[in-house]
C-alpha cells in the first residue's frame, strides 16, 4: 500500500473512531440527562427513593416516579430523537441547511389541526387535540408532495410551497385564536409553547410507533442521502431514483415530526440545530448523523426539560423555549470554534 | 364591539356614546389616545378583583346617578361577605387549597382573583406565594402540596343556559383522572370542584366565594345555601330569573 493510500486508511479510521465514540458519548450524555430528570422533581424525592421506586411498588413515589416524570422523559427523548433524525433527513433531501421538520409546513399544519380541535370541537382532550394536529400535519405533508409531484419535485418548489403553506396555516391559526374565548386561547397559547407534562404511556406507545418504524427506512437509504447532498445530477448518475427518494423521505420523516409533536405542542430549534451540532462534530455521512442527530436531539429535549422543571420550581419555563435557550448558545459555541466550512 | 382585546373604534364611535367603560388593562391605551379627541371619555373598572368590587361599583353608581342602586348592592354584598367570613372564621386550620385557571396546571397566585376570593373563604391558597399571578406549575409540584380542596375555573360554558352538569362534571372528572392524582388528598377525599368563569370572577364573585366557603369548610357551612345568594344577586340586581348550572357536583355535598 503506497503512502497516500495508508494515509487515506488513517484518516477514515479516525473519522470513523470519532464517530463511533461521538455516538457513545452521546448516547451516555443522554442517560445521565434522562437519570437527572428522572431524580430531579417538586416532591423532593431523593435518589435512592427513586431507583427505589423504579422496580418496586412503593405506594405514592412509585406513582410519581412512573406516572409523571419517567412518561415525561420518554417522551422527551423519543420526540427529540425523531426531531433531531427528520431534521438531518430535511436538510439533505432539500439540500438547505435552514431546513428542518417545520419547512415544508408540518408544524404549521399540526399547530392548525391542534387549534381547530380546541376551538371547533370543544377539545380539550389530549387525544383530540392529537389526532387533530396529526391529520392537519399528514394533510400538510400530502400538500407538499401533491405540488411536488407535479414540479418534478425539485428542492426550490417543495421549499417554496412549504413556506406558503406555512403561511397559509399560520393564518388560518392566527383567525381562529381570534375568534376564540379566553380559555381557548390560552389553551392554544401553551399548545405552541410544547409540553411533555400530559404524556401518558399511551401516547408515548403510539409516538414511539410513529416515530421509529421510519429509522430502519432512512438509515437503509442513509447513502442515497449522502449522493443527493452531493447534488441531484449525480446521484442520478449513480441509480438513485431521486424523485421516489424525496418523496419517500417527505412521508417518513413527516410522520416522525407530526408524531412527536401531536402530543407535546411544537418544540421548535431542535429539528434545525441537533443536525448542524452533529455534523459540525462529525461530518455528514448520513449512517451515523441520523442516529447522532436523532440522539443529539434527544438529549437537548431531556436537558431543556429537566432545566425547564427546574430552574424556575415549581413553576415551568416551557420547554420550547428552554430548547431555544440551551441549543443556541451551544450552537453559536460549536460554530465559532469550527473555522472549515461545514455544510 | 369588537373583542376585549382589540375593539372595533369606528363602531364604537358610530354608537356616539358619552362614555366607554373598559378593563383596568384591557385593550391597552388605544382607547385614551383615540376616543376622547372625538368627545368620547374612558372609564376604567375591573369589577373581577372582590376586594376592589365595592368600591367600583359605587363610582359606576354616581357616574350613572344611580348611587342608591350601586348602594344597595354593595351593602348586599358587604353583609354576605361578613356572613361568610364570620362563619368560616371559626374554621381551626386553613385547608390547602389549589386553584387551576382556565388553562391545566395554571395555578392562581398572588393577586389574582381566584386567591382573593380563596383567602376570604378561610382557604390557604398553595400558590400564593409562588410570586406571579398566574404561575405554570408542574403536577409533581400539585401532588406535593397535597391541597385538600381542588377548585377549576370553567370559562366554555354559558352556565346560565346549562339545565345539568355534564360539562363541568367533565372537567372536574378530567382532574381526578391526572396521572398519580388519586394519592392528592382532595382527588382521593372527592374534594374536587369545577366552578364557571361567571362566579370565579366578576361582580358575582362573592357567590363563588360562598361556594368555595362551602366546600373549604362543610362542617361550618351544613345550612348554608349558596344558591339563594346567587338567586339573590340575579334576581334582585339584575332583574332576570335564576337559572342555570354553575359549579359541578352540588359543593354542599362535599366530604365532611
Amino acid at each position: 500500500m503506497n503512502p497516500e493510500s495508508v494515509e487515506l486508511c488513517r484518516g477514515y479510521a479516525d473519522q470513523a473512531a470519532t464517530r463511533t465514540l461521538f455516538l457513545v458519548a452521546a448516547l451516555m450524555a443522554l442517560a445521565l440527562a434522562m437519570l437527572t430528570g428522572l431524580c430531579v422533581g417538586a416532591s423532593g424525592l431523593g435518589v435512592r427513593e427513586v431507583l427505589a421506586s423504579l422496580v418496586t411498588d412503593t405506594g405514592r413515589a412509585h406513582s410519581i416516579v412512573w406516572m409523571l416524570r419517567l412518561p415525561r422523559i420518554l417522551m422527551g427523548a423519543l420526540v427529540g430523537f425523531g426531531l433531531g433524525m427528520a431534521g438531518s433527513v430535511f436538510q439533505a433531501i432539500l439540500k438547505n441547511p435552514l431546513a428542518s421538520p417545520y419547512t415544508l409546513g408540518v408544524g404549521s399544519g399540526a399547530g392548525f389541526g391542534a387549534v381547530s380541535v380546541i376551538m371547533l370541537c370543544g377539545g380539550f382532550n389530549t387525544w383530540g387535540v392529537a389526532g387533530g394536529a396529526f391529520v392537519c400535519a399528514m394533510l400538510s405533508a400530502g400538500l407538499i408532495l401533491g405540488v411536488a409531484r407535479l414540479r418534478r419535485a425539485s428542492t426550490e418548489t417543495m421549499i417554496l410551497a412549504g413556506i406558503a403553506q406555512m403561511f397559509l396555516f399560520s393564518s388560518l391559526t392566527s383567525l381562529l385564536q381570534y375568534m376564540g374565548t379566553m380559555e381557548q386561547v390560552h389553551e392554544v397559547v401553551f399548545w405552541f409553547f410544547g409540553s411533555l407534562s400530559k404524556a401518558g404511556w399511551g401516547e408515548i406507545a403510539l409516538a414511539a410507533f410513529m416515530i421509529l418504524v421510519p429509522v430502519p427506512f432512512f438509515l437503509r437509504r442513509a447513502w442515497d442521502l449522502d449522493l443527493l447532498c452531493q447534488g441531484d445530477e449525480s446521484a442520478l448518475a449513480l441509480g438513485v431514483n431521486v424523485k421516489g427518494l424525496r418523496m419517500a423521505a417527505v412521508i417518513m420523516a413527516s410522520l416522525v415530526t407530526a408524531g412527536g409533536i401531536c402530543f407535546t405542542g411544537v418544540i421548535g430549534f431542535v429539528g434545525l440545530v441537533a443536525p448542524h451540532i452533529t455534523r459540525l462534530v462529525i461530518g455528514g455521512d448520513h449512517h451515523t448523523l441520523l442516529p447522532a442527530s436523532g440522539l443529539v436531539g434527544a438529549l437537548i429535549v431531556v436537558a431543556a426539560d429537566t432545566l425547564g422543571h427546574t430552574l424556575w420550581a415549581p413553576q415551568v419555563i416551557p420547554i420550547g423555549i428552554m430548547t431555544a435557550f440551551i441549543g443556541v448558545p451551544f450552537f453559536f459555541y460549536l460554530l465559532l470554534q469550527r473555522s472549515r466550512e461545514y455544510w | 364591539m369588537g373583542r376585549w382585546n382589540e375593539p372595533e373604534l369606528e363602531a364604537i364611535v358610530a354608537l356616539n356614546p358619552d362614555l366607554v367603560i373598559a378593563y383596568g388593562r384591557n385593550p391597552g391605551p388605544l382607547l385614551e389616545q383615540k376616543l376622547p379627541p372625538l368627545g368620547i371619555q374612558v372609564l376604567r373598572l375591573d369589577f373581577y378583583k372582590i376586594t376592589t368590587l365595592e368600591r367600583e361599583v359605587l363610582d359606576l353608581g354616581r357616574l350613572l346617578d344611580r348611587n342608591d342602586a350601586a348602594g344597595a348592592f354593595c351593602a348586599w354584598h358587604g353583609r354576605a361577605l361578613t356572613e361568610i367570613r364570620a362563619r368560616a372564621s371559626r374554621a381551626s386550620s386553613l385547608p390547602p387549597v389549589y386553584l387551576e385557571g382556565y388553562t391545566d396546571y395554571h395555578a392562581s397566585g398572588p393577586g389574582s382573583g381566584g386567591d382573593m376570593m380563596c383567602t376570604l373563604a378561610y382557604g390557604r391558597n398553595i400558590a400564593a406565594g409562588l410570586g406571579i399571578p398566574y404561575p405554570r406549575v408542574t403536577p409533581e409540584w400539585v401532588l406535593a402540596r397535597e391541597p385538600q380542596v381542588i377548585f377549576k375555573a370553567v370559562s366554555r360554558e354559558n352556565g346560565y343556559l346549562l339545565t345539568d352538569r355534564t360539562a363541568f362534571d367533565r372537567r372536574r372528572d378530567a382532574i381526578r383522572r391526572r396521572p398519580a392524582w388519586g394519592h392528592i388528598p382532595a382527588v382521593a377525599s372527592n374534594n374536587v370542584h369545577a366552578l364557571d368563569s361567571a362566579i370565579f370572577a366578576g361582580p358575582r364573585s362573592i357567590v363563588g366565594v360562598a361556594f368555595m366557603a362551602c366546600a373549604i369548610h362543610p362542617e361550618l357551612f351544613a345550612d348554608y345555601d349558596p344558591e339563594a345568594l346567587h338567586r339573590e344577586y340575579l334576581e334582585r340586581f339584575q332583574g332576570v330569573a335564576y337559572r342555570g348550572v354553575y359549579t359541578s357536583t352540588d359543593i354542599r355535598e362535599a366530604p365532611r
